[in-house]
């Protein structure tokens, strides 16, 4: 099977300024990866070197173990999408999806083939005869994805293709994409500042910021053990709370908070040999870890309610704490809701804090 | 789509409709008086004309000095469109796409031509083409003429250029075209319309153009508009309204295809 595809050591300068610092990937082949991360993040930029559309200042890229830098991008025979659909608006559906053929050469009746077989994978048989115009943002995205696999290329790049879209279409797309990915046991580099629709597709997230990989793993790694304060924060919502380094129990940090209370914290990066007890921790908290509880007696802290915001499936809540810190906690959909102003206590809902702790 | 109920026109719609048609008269009639000129018995020009005869056309197709500066105005009106065709849209696509070192300045030298007063480019040309003694031939006579044509070529085919999303370019290059592949099945098509009326004002720009075509035509070699003033000094008769009638119709049938190709791209 053939789509590896490798960052070694890519940077990229635009003048002084350098948008990717030194970033190294691999991808294995039939994976499904998204680049996430906010504008500015390089993440773009990293895909464009990979389509051949901008260039490493250093570092290589490979291809199934294959230096592709010095190959130009009509070359690398590699599919891409991209967010604004960019079909070619004088040609028909048929002769936008015949374009990548026609170009090398393929014959006629290959083509019809192929053309059929990209409109089956993109469930729009019966549009060939369409213009683009003609067609819905939601449908237009799908024939530029069938451009894009009809030379059967072995990976496909996603510039956020699904950005322009409204929510519901959107959802269903990314289901879509899941499911063509299965079908074709594709490689995809997807390109996203969704965190959400990171999460949802992809085997494996690379969090970008400032041109830095900040950290690398399956979707549930991303969230459930953020690297650092940046992933923690840019993937779901999170709390941070300062406290004391106790003690370790094994594996397991313990943390005292300023009021006194110990809690156990899992450590992520920090190992007991550069931590000795002492050295001052910020810890992250995700609200779904927290609960308002009736008694403050052994709660973790207490605050008064400044808002709570129904969001559907569930409630959130923000209290200020005391020391004049913004504590969000979620409340279930059955949970009394607390009066705006009044004072309440909130504690954690698990032993350990899942999420991590960085010396501050 | 919602369609708007009819209604009736107000009070002021009513005053500013009779405005605008008396504008349109204002500018129009005066052009059209010389059609009905063209038609009269009488062998001087005469309005309104008595009789009706297609006798000036007739005089006009026998006439071997029409006939040729008529076909030379063709020859140097084709040509005139090839040259700034090309190079507008060389230009366009310069100006639009790639940062040019003073972009802006170019832009400001190319569509010199067309802010100059016309008098004093004529003389400027007369007196340069004097020097290389080429007054009189086709070569001179296009390159004047696409100095003027060149700006609207640029403009038509930059106005949609702005609007172009380079990243097609990018698309069909990934899609494994080459650059000329790229111009010529992507780039060239959607800016066709654009070309196409550039290539239409470029025709008629030439082929009506008459102050440099006064200065620059030779004894044998005379474009229509200079056979046209020669005429209007020493031999004044309704051959002069049939040809005036001719040409309007020409470039009414220029225009409508010009709008033609506009609602098209629509």
């Amino acid at each position: 099977m053939s789509g590896a595809v490798s960052f070694v050591g890519v940077r990229k300068f635009y003048g002084t300024v350098e948008a990717v610092k030194n970033v190294d990937l691999a991808i294995k082949a039939g994976e499904f990866v998204s680049l996430l991360g906010p504008s500015g993040s390089g993440k773009s930029t990293l895909l464009m070197m990979l389509a051949g559309l901008e260039h490493p200042s250093a570092g290589d890229l490979l291809v199934d173990g294959r230096s592709i830098v010095k190959v130009p991008a009509n070359k690398r025979n590699l599919g891409m999408v991209f967010q604004k659909y960019t079909l070619f608006p004088h040609m028909t559906v048929a002769q936008n999806i015949a374009f990548p053929l026609t170009v090398r050469g393929v014959s006629v009746q290959e083509q019809r083939r192929k053309i059929a077989d990209a409109l089956r994978v993109v469930r729009l048989q019966d549009f060939g005869d369409r213009l683009p115009g003609q067609l819905s943002g939601g449908q237009q995205q799908r024939i530029a994805l069938a451009r894009a696999l009809v030379y059967d290329p072995p990976v496909l790049l996603m510039d956020e293709p699904f950005a322009a879209l409204d929510r519901k279409l959107r959802l269903e797309m990314q289901d879509e994409i899941r499911r063509i990915q299965q079908e074709l046991n594709l490689t995809i580099v997807f390109v996203t500042h969704d965190q959400e629709e990171a999460l949802r597709i992809s085997h494996r997230v690379a969090v970008l910021a400032e041109g830095k990989m900040q950290q690398i793993g399956t979707p549930k790694e991303i969230y459930e053990e953020p690297a650092n304060g940046f992933v923690a924060q840019f993937i779901g919502n999170v709390n941070f709370l300062s406290a004391r380094l106790d003690g370790w129990d094994d594996k397991v940090l313990v943390a005292l908070l300023p009021d006194g209370r110990r809690i156990r914290v899992n450590p992520q990066a920090l190992r007991p040999s550069a931590a000795p007890p002492g050295t001052p921790l910020r810890i992250a908290i995700r609200p779904e870890n927290l609960a308002i509880c009736e008694n403050s007696d052994n709660a973790l802290g207490s605050g008064t309610v400044l808002e709570c915001v129904y969001l559907g499936e569930k409630t959130t809540c923000v209290l200020r704490t005391a020391t004049g810190a913004d504590v969000t906690v979620v409340i279930g959909a059955h949970d009394p809701k607390p009066q705006p102003g009044s004072h309440v206590a909130f504690d954690l809902r698990v032993d350990t804090v899942p999420v991590f702790a960085e010396a501050a | 789509m919602e369609t708007t109920p009819a209604r009736m026109l107000s009070g002021f719609e009513w005053l500013m409709l009779a405005l605008a048609i008396a504008v349109a008269a204002f500018l129009i009639l005066p052009t059209l008086i010389i059609v009905p000129m063209s038609f009269g018995t009488d062998g001087y020009l005469n309005f309104p004309p008595r009789g009706f005869t297609f006798r000036w056309y007739g005089e006009f197709f026998n006439d071997g000095d029409w006939l040729r500066a008529a076909w030379f105005s063709l020859k140097v009106g084709v040509l005139t469109t090839v040259v700034s065709v090309v190079l507008g849209t060389a230009a366009a696509l310069a100006l639009t796409r790639s940062r040019v070192p003073f972009g802006g300045l170019m832009q400001l030298v190319i569509i010199m031509p067309m802010i100059l007063p016309q008098i004093v480019v004529a003389i400027a040309l007369l007196l340069f083409y004097q020097q290389l003694g080429m007054v009189g031939s086709i070569a001179a006579f296009v390159a004047s003429h696409a100095c003027l044509a060149i700006p609207f070529v640029l403009f038509s085919v930059s106005a949609i250029l702005k609007r172009y999303d380079v990243d097609l370019d990018a698309a069909a290059y990934v899609c494994g075209a080459d650059r000329f592949t790229i111009f010529r099945r992507i780039t060239l098509p959607i800016i066709w319309p654009g070309i196409a009326s550039g290539a239409l004002f470029s025709f008629l720009i030439s082929f009506d153009e008459a102050v440099i075509s006064f200065f620059l035509s030779g004894v044998s070699d005379k474009a229509i508009a200079r056979k046209f003033f020669e005429d209007v000094e020493l031999n004044v008769t309704p051959v002069l309204a049939a040809v005036a009638t001719l040409l309007t119709l020409a470039t009414i049938l220029v225009l409508a295809a010009t709008a033609f190709l506009k609602s098209d791209r629509k």
